[in-house]
Order: structure tokens, then sequence, then C-alpha cells
């Protein structure tokens, strides 16, 4: 049996047997952990209210080797996102941030840039204007594709090198940012943006949270600029494109 | 061990908070006594099972159209307190305090879940604000789901005539309505706080 302190947020939790639930974390420590926090839903328990989702705590992990989940204990907040569960768009593209950390992590293997990034997502997202929700999501995966290695490269045609001068601007996926209208393949995957979704997402790599914030972005334009890169993270990072989240987006409407 | 046995300790498990050890006990605790005794605990359970349905006013559990508490003529009909679960209606009801109506959504948004609105009992309850209502007291559970939950029901439900408030911070964050105790519980309600932040 081992034990560690770890740091980590909340990304999941589903109730186990009456008052005790399954939790999964996103660990600085140890990337993806699954671990039973026992009687946690009586108010009694010294953890309650330590494993609700977005919380960033610090716990004691107990775990035998080879086995899936472990054990909470000593759990404390860190941190509270509170204002994101107060307005449905954040509360859902939170829980879209969730849903991407679950499926694109693994045990035993720490991501501590994705790390820094969660905790300086929900902060801005939890202070933010509720409408600049997508935007702030957007930007944040489009930070991690950067992270991975991945983020859309936009600066010149990936093939002649010329700087982007066409009507017609592609994003090809199996090459990893832009094509000019001269160089494309009849049947590359590519996808076509506007010159101002093109722009948006130059900003998104560029900038900051707080700049994105600031940036006034029409539906239809961050919409171009989510599709592209929602299917980079699907190409690149496996990320499936049907994620319950989006779903319940969806389902607000607007 | 007798495979009959080894099922009836298997399905006694499967319930909340009882482990096989427990099971075990009930499995034989229930062999020692008369047989009627066990036909008719197994009746009780289908009985339940085929006559309880959804009340068709607030969603708490009724084997009739109307629940006890909506066919219940001294109620305050003006007050509708909302909350997720059937058994949360009954952790308030053992208070003997509150004399208002409610409204059952059937859980809380979770879009991790995949529940959005359109899975809550909440079509139901915006129809029924439209006569004589005064507050609705907003009485999801304290977690992360309950709060959206309840903060997506007052953007929907504010309308300036009707007050909405939601139950005091009395019960720690992440506990359930069902498993505070009574005093806690009532306190939380009686010291429900106006929901305009
Ligand atoms: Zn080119
Ligand atoms: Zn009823």
């Amino acid at each position: 049996m081992s034990r560690i302190k770890i740091e980590a947020f909340v990304i999941r939790t589903t109730r186990l047997a009456e008052s005790s639930r399954v939790v999964t974390l996103f660990s600085r420590q140890a990337g993806k952990v699954k671990a039973v926090a026992k009687g946690v839903g009586k108010p009694k328990s010294k953890m309650s209210g330590t494993v609700e989702l977005f919380n960033l705590i610090e716990c004691l992990l107990y775990k035998k080797e080879n086995a899936d989940l472990g054990t909470m204990g000593d759990a404390a907040v860190l941190d509270d996102y509170h204002h994101i569960p107060a307005d449905t768009r954040k509360f859902g593209f939170g829980s879209a941030w969730c849903e991407i950390l679950q499926k694109t992590s693994h045990p035993d293997q720490p991501r501590p840039e994705t790390f820094e990034l969660t905790a300086l997502f929900f902060k801005t997202l939890d202070l933010s204007e509720p409408g600049n929700a997508g935007l702030l999501f957007w930007s944040a995966l489009f930070k991690m594709l950067a992270i991975e290695g991945y983020a859309p490269r936009l600066e010149k045609c990936l093939s002649c090198g010329k700087k982007k001068k066409d009507a017609k601007l592609m994003i090809s996926l199996g090459r990893g940012g832009l094509i000019c209208a001269g160089c494309i393949e009849e049947d590359e995957d590519a996808i076509p943006v506007s010159q101002s979704a093109f722009d948006i997402l130059g900003a998104m790599g560029a900038g900051g949270f707080e700049d994105i914030a600031e940036m006034e972005v029409s539906p239809r334009i961050g919409r171009e600029a989510a599709e592209v890169i929602l299917s980079f993270a699907s190409y690149h990072l496996g990320l499936p494109r049907n994620l319950k989240s989006f779903k319940f987006l969806e389902s607000l409407g607007g | 061990m007798p495979k009959s046995l080894d099922e009836l300790i298997e399905a006694l498990s499967s319930l909340p908070g009882i482990g096989k050890k427990s099971a075990a006990r009930l499995a034989f605790h229930l062999l020692k006594r008369p047989l009627d005794e066990s036909i008719e605990i197994s009746e009780r359970i289908i009985n339940a099972r085929r006559n309880l349905k959804p009340c068709a006013v607030c969603g708490n559990l009724a084997d009739q159209e109307r629940c006890d508490i909506c066919a219940d003529t001294s109620r305050d009909n003006s007050m509708i307190c909302v909350v997720e679960e059937p058994s949360d209606v009954s952790a308030i009801e053992a208070l003997n305090e509150y004399r208002g109506a409610y409204h059952v959504l059937g859980g809380a948004l979770s879009p991790l879940d995949g529940i959005g609105p359109d899975d809550l009992n909440i079509s139901s309850l915006k129809k029924r604000i439209k006569d004589g209502i005064h507050e609705i007291i907003l009485a999801t559970n304290p977690s992360t789901e309950g709060e959206a939950t309840a903060s997506y029901l007052y953007s929907i439900l504010k309308t300036g005539q009707i007050k909405i408030s939601r139950i005091a911070r009395g019960i720690p964050a992440g506990g359930s309505l069902e498993f505070t105790d009574r005093a806690t519980l009532a306190g939380a309600l009686e010291n429900r706080i106006s929901f305009d932040h």
C-alpha cells in the first residue's frame, strides 16, 4: 500500500453505495486518478464538500500496487470556482473541460503544463462574463494542443512558405496548419476558414486569457474557429467529437 | 454454498449500504423466519414498484394520480419547494414544519452524465408557477450540480412577481438533504435567502 499527497482537480464524481463516491481526479503528481471517497456524502464527514466538481483539492491517496482504484483521505479544498455553476453556460463549458481531461489523461502520467492551464482556465472562467465562456473554453483547448505540440501553425503556408493572402484559407489537419490554395492536395483533409476566423485563431494562440476575454467575436466566426480546434483535438489527441457536455450545451440553445 | 442462497445474498448486496456480510445476515434471517414473512416482503416490493408513479402535479411518488401532499387541501399551495428527489420530500416532511407544496425534478443538471434541462421535470414547474404562486424555494442539494440547477431555475423562473429563495448554507457543501440532520435542515429552510445574486 502506497500513500502519497496529491494536489488535484475533481473532474468527475459518481455515487457509490449510499454516501460514498468514486471520484476522478486530475492530479499534478500522478495524472488521472480514480479513488473512493468513503462516507463523503454525510454532512459530518471530514471530507464533506471537498469532492465537488471543479474543486482544486489536496488529499492523501492510498493505493495498493496495480489497483485501479485508490482511497482518498484528509481532503481539503484549495480553491473552489463557485461562480462556474452559477451560470449554465459556464457550467457546461467547465464540464466539457473536465470531460476532455478524462478522455486525454492517463494514470501515472502527470501533465504539469496542462495542470497549470486548467488552474488558469477555471480561474478565468469563474470570474469572466458569462457571454465569453465559449471563447475561453476554445482558447484553453487551443493552448492544450500547443502544449502537446499540435497547435495549428498559421504564420505561412506550410508547403511553399508564402504568407497568407488568399481569399480561400485552408487549414490542413494532417500537415497541422495553413496550406495555400496553390499547395493544397485534392483530397487533403482540410478545413476552409474565413479571414476573420483565421485572425481569431491567431489571437487565441498568441494571447493570454485576459486578452481573449476582452475580444468581441460573432457567434458564426466563433463556431468556425471552434470547428478547427475541435477537429485538431480529435485528429491529433483522439478526442471524441460527441462529448456529453457538448450535447448539454446544444440543448441550452443559442 | 447452495445456488439459491448464493443468488439471494448477491441480490441483497446490490442494495445501497448493504455489503456482502450484511446481505448474508439478512438472508439467513429470512430463512429462519416463516415463509409467509418472505412472501409478504417480496409482495410489498412488487406492489410498490407497480403502483407508485410520479404525481401528475409535482413529480413526487404517488399511488394515485396526485400524491398525498398535492391532494391535501389544507396545504399552502402558494409556496413551492423544489427538490431533486422524492427522498428529499420525505426528509423535509419529517421536520413537520413546512406546509407548502413541492416540486420534484428527478435529479440535477449534470453535463457529464448527459442530464440537461429537458431531462428533468422542469416544464411542468414552469406551467405551475402561472397560478397564484408567491414563493419558490430552491432546495436542490448543496453540490456543484445542485447549485447549477438552482441557478438555472432562477434564470428561467424569475419574473419579479414571485419571490425566489435558496435554502441557506447551513448544510455543508457537498452534503445532501437526505443525510442532513433535522435541526440543520430545519435551520436551512427557515433561514432561506432571496436568490438574486
Ligand atoms: Zn503554399
Ligand atoms: Zn404531488
